[in-house]
């Protein structure tokens, strides 16, 4: 009954589609990480860091429509355990993802590759589970977009501490402090989106 | 004096037939469309309202035919139109809502700000005018659905299932809305409410399995339902001894 | 059509995107003030170089806006409206285009007062990079349009960001190639170089095509489209076909020298003359510490105002001063370490294999090292050879650095680690 159910709120959060669009991006980033990683104006692995940084934005963007229901008034007055599944919800999609997108990375994993790629994961689905519990579902995708996008573009020339901690996604997986910052968001956002579930769209009516 | 004349009429989503060999003429007035569920009446509305293109047949309306470029636009000037499904911006207040529509229907700019108070004023909205759209109710939202339909003075109105939500009050305020615009205006009301069609409505037309079944007067249809009819009121055992007549009769 | 606009502006998606364009323009300016402080060439350019991220939230905030009518239902009612459907689309792609404009306008308003304040050069066409940038906001919110009209999802919004975020990405790599002005992203070439007239007319001509076309495609308008499309086509093959961005030409008036009237001479080109006070204050003492020995520079020149072509340490008279990112907001000086490090070219022995390698001996680079410190006038730490130097007579250390630069600028090796050995 349970396997029935699973399968029936899979498909009722467009589960398919996110799959499809999980390996959709997959390849992509493996084609654009190898790509960028070939070219003779960088130093191997470190060209990797649009991949790195982007990838794991973008994949994490298709969660946003699942984290609500067609009508989440609806699904709230039922009496199954909704935080118990939040929670997996959130889980199963952060390790599907990183779980497809390290494997692009496995290649010289320290130097941003698969640890960087699970720790942009995390990160992003922090910030996405945290603004769809503030924000609901539909606009969810909109902060981790406007900050992971930001700090690509601005990315600091000179490390110092500060940096290290605001400029997460792009340092090497070997610094501790963006560890913790993501952990931290990832923690943080599903604990929230466990809690309080994604924000009611239009709350008067 | 005819200002809808439908002839012909066959509409089909895919493979399913929806609407066949229709034909209605349609004068000034307030007339309700009845039929089941899947009958075809929001089908004939959307043609009507010039949304849905037909596959066969010849529409005229207010004097020109849809198919020609001009006389399209021409027509769609004074032309109302309620979906049944009715979308709107949540975050436009109702006055910049239905002022928005007044520009998409051409009005001259110099008319619209007048033509706007009026309309919200007739649908009583007038004192939730600058409200968001996503802080009205659920009747609210249907007349300002209303005041958009209204807001160009149309000489043809088309309202799917309009009272669907209004409490009964607002039904009744609805119905004399209805009444004092269909004086020289063609309203054309779809509903599953026959009690509206008796209040409300000059001519009614049933229409069943794609085709027009009915057309005449609320009385004419009274007339038709004998004792043995099922419903409760003596309209709903004319309209079922339509229906029931329609299904007999060989196609 | 302005009553609509208005409501739009106010109601639709345009006031978001008014401030996350106002957000991201000042996320854009604090990061990388070295980029375009006291420059008004460089502020246009800055803005060229946000286009990164400028066009891709245009583009989000077109998509959203544009799929706002299949998304709310209200297509239905649309469609039985009069009014052609073109119309209603330009007021919407109009309305993010100008507040989004208007966004980011404002924030780079905040650093022109800033810049206003100490430039020193206001010319240099940097308002044709500006205008090219604003006329690729609006491309960029009709591309979003486009999307936006076709895919009414909500997640296509950031999917259409992302995906031009990464497309000029790409194209930013292509920095050599004329293909290159193709996007809106600046090429990286210096505040003190001419983008050539034909280049931005060329570049404007392109932008305006491609929004044109988008909206033309997105309203189903089919000859509109053709034309705007052919026009795109038109316009793109002599940028191709032209020169790249690379090697632009300087621009006279902008490197035109302003020097100091007393002490050393520093000359520093117009564009950064701003700087000059403090400049003078870093090289001056370093100049005067090296004024009459032979073979040592005696001026220090803005690195702009060298010709092109002339490689750095051809003219041993003068020290080439690299002032590009040495500017904070307020018009001060980023790093004076920085700057004494350009005095570097000095010291250099000039030890370079055929093929342009620098080649040095561990020993060489230690002497290397000590002229270098006794130039700059690096504190000494006890018992080191730069404090036996500096414990000889003043005459004999100039004599030291002398037949020091004698011997680095011919790479005389043991020449140079007998000088080390002190």
């Amino acid at each position: 009954m349970s396997r029935r159910l699973l399968a029936l709120h899979l498909s009722a959060r467009g589960g398919p589609a996110f799959a499809a669009s999980l390996t959709v991006i997959t390849l992509l980033a493996w084609a654009g990480g190898s790509w960028l990683a070939s070219r003779p104006y960088f130093d191997g692995p470190a060209a990797r860091i649009p991949v790195v940084a982007l990838a794991p934005l973008l994949a994490v963007l298709l969660i946003g429509p699942t984290l609500n229901g067609a009508d989440e008034d609806l699904e709230r007055s039922t009496p199954l355990p909704w935080r118990t599944w939040r929670a997996g919800h959130i889980l199963l999609a952060a390790l599907a993802i990183a779980a497809a997108l390290s494997l692009t990375g496995l290649h010289k994993p320290h130097v941003f590759g698969a640890y960087a790629l699970i720790r942009n994961t995390l990160g992003c689905v922090g910030l996405l589970t945290g603004a769809a519990a503030l924000l609901g579902a539909r606009l969810a995708w909109l902060p981790a977009f406007i900050y992971i996008t930001a700090v690509y573009a601005a990315a600091p020339r000179h490390g110092n501490t500060a940096a290290t901690i605001w400029a997460w996604p792009v340092q090497p997986s070997s610094s501790g402090a963006s560890w913790t910052v993501a952990t931290g968001l990832f923690i943080l956002g599903t604990a929230s989106y466990m809690t309080y579930g994604s924000r009611p769209r239009d709350p008067v009516r | 004096m005819t200002t809808v004349s439908v002839e012909g009429l066959r509409v089909s989503y895919g493979k399913r037939v929806v609407l066949d060999g229709l034909d209605l003429e349609l004068g000034p007035g307030v007339h309700g469309l009845l039929g089941p569920n899947g009958a075809g009446k929001t089908t004939l509305t959307r043609v009507l309202a010039t949304v849905l293109r037909p596959d066969r047949g010849d529409v005229r309306l207010l004097g020109h035919r849809i198919d020609d470029h001009s006389g399209l636009r021409q027509a769609r000037r004074r032309l109302g139109y309620l979906p049944q499904t009715f979308g709107f911006y949540p975050r436009f207040t109702v006055r910049e809502f239905v002022e928005y529509f007044a520009w998409l229907k051409e009005m001259p700019p110099a008319r619209i700000p007048l033509a706007v108070d009026r309309a919200i004023e007739r649908v009583g909205l007038l004192d939730r005018a600058d409200d968001r759209m996503k802080q009205l109710s659920g009747g609210m939202l249907r007349r300002a659905g209303i005041a958009q339909a209204i807001v160009n003075d149309p000489r043809l109105l088309l309202l799917d299932e309009p009272t669907a939500g209004l409490d009964p009050e607002q039904r009744v305020q609805f119905r004399a809305l209805l009444r004092e615009v269909g004086l020289d205006v063609v309203v054309l009301v779809s509903t599953h409410l026959v009690e509206d069609v008796v209040a409300a409505c000059t001519r009614v037309s049933v229409v069943d399995g794609g085709r027009l079944v009915f057309t005449g007067l609320p009385d004419e249809l009274i007339g038709t339902g004998g004792d043995s009819d099922s419903g409760d009121s003596p309209i709903e055992r004319g309209y079922t001894a339509v229906l029931r007549g329609a299904r007999t009769a060989p196609r | 059509m302005r009553r609509a606009l208005r409501v739009e502006v106010r109601r639709g998606t345009a006031p978001f995107a008014a401030l996350a364009m106002f957000g991201a323009g000042v996320w854009m300016l604090a990061v990388h003030p070295d980029d375009w402080g006291g420059r008004w060439a460089g502020l246009a350019n800055y803005l060229r170089m946000s286009m990164l991220i400028l066009c891709a939230l245009m583009i989000a905030a077109g998509a959203w806006q544009a799929g706002r009518e299949r998304r709310r239902d209200i297509d239905e009612l649309l469609a039985s409206a009069p009014r052609p459907g073109w119309q209603p689309l330009l007021v919407a792609w109009l309305a993010v285009a100008l507040a989004g404009t208007a966004g980011v306008l404002v924030a780079f308003a905040g650093a022109a007062v800033l810049v206003a304040r100490v430039a020193t050069y206001t010319g240099g066409g940097w308002w044709w990079t500006l205008a090219v940038g604003i006329l690729a906001l609006g491309a960029a919110a009709a591309l979003g349009v486009f999307v936006g009209r076709i895919f009414s999802l909500r997640v296509v919004a950031p999917i259409a960001g992302l995906a031009a975020y990464l497309g000029l990405g790409i194209a930013t790599y292509w920095a050599g190639r004329a293909a290159a002005w193709l996007s809106p992203v600046y090429g990286g070439w210096a505040a003190d170089r001419l983008v050539p007239v034909r280049v931005t007319a060329l570049q404007a001509a392109w932008l305006a095509a491609v929004a044109a076309l988008m909206l033309a495609a997105a309203a189903r308008l089919r000859r509109t489209a053709i034309l705007a499309g052919g026009l795109a086509i038109a316009v793109a093959v002599p940028i191709i076909t032209g020169p790249a961005a690379r090697r632009l030409p300087a621009d006279p008036a902008a490197v035109e020298l302003v020097c100091t009237a007393t002490g050393p001479q520093v000359c520093l080109s117009r564009i950064n003359a701003f700087l000059i006070d403090d400049v003078t204050a870093v090289a001056q003492p370093i100049l005067a510490h090296l004024d009459g020995i032979p073979g040592a520079p005696r001026r220090a020149v803005d690195q702009a105002a060298q010709p092109d072509g002339q490689p750095i340490g051809e003219n041993h008279e003068t020290v080439w001063l690299n002032l590009n990112y040495q500017s904070t907001a307020l018009g001060g000086l980023t790093s004076p370490d920085q700057l004494r490090a350009d005095f570097r070219q000095v010291t250099r022995p000039a030890c370079m294999d055929a093929s342009g390698r620098r080649e040095v001996d561990q020993q060489v680079y230690l002497t290397d090292a000590l002229a270098t410190a006794w130039m700059l006038d690096e504190p000494p730490t006890a018992d080191t050879p730069l404090a036996r130097l500096r414990a000889l007579p003043i005459p004999e250390q100039r004599a030291w650095f002398a037949a020091y630069l004698d011997a680095a600028g011919r790479c005389d090796g043991p020449s140079l680690i007998r000088l080390g050995q002190l």
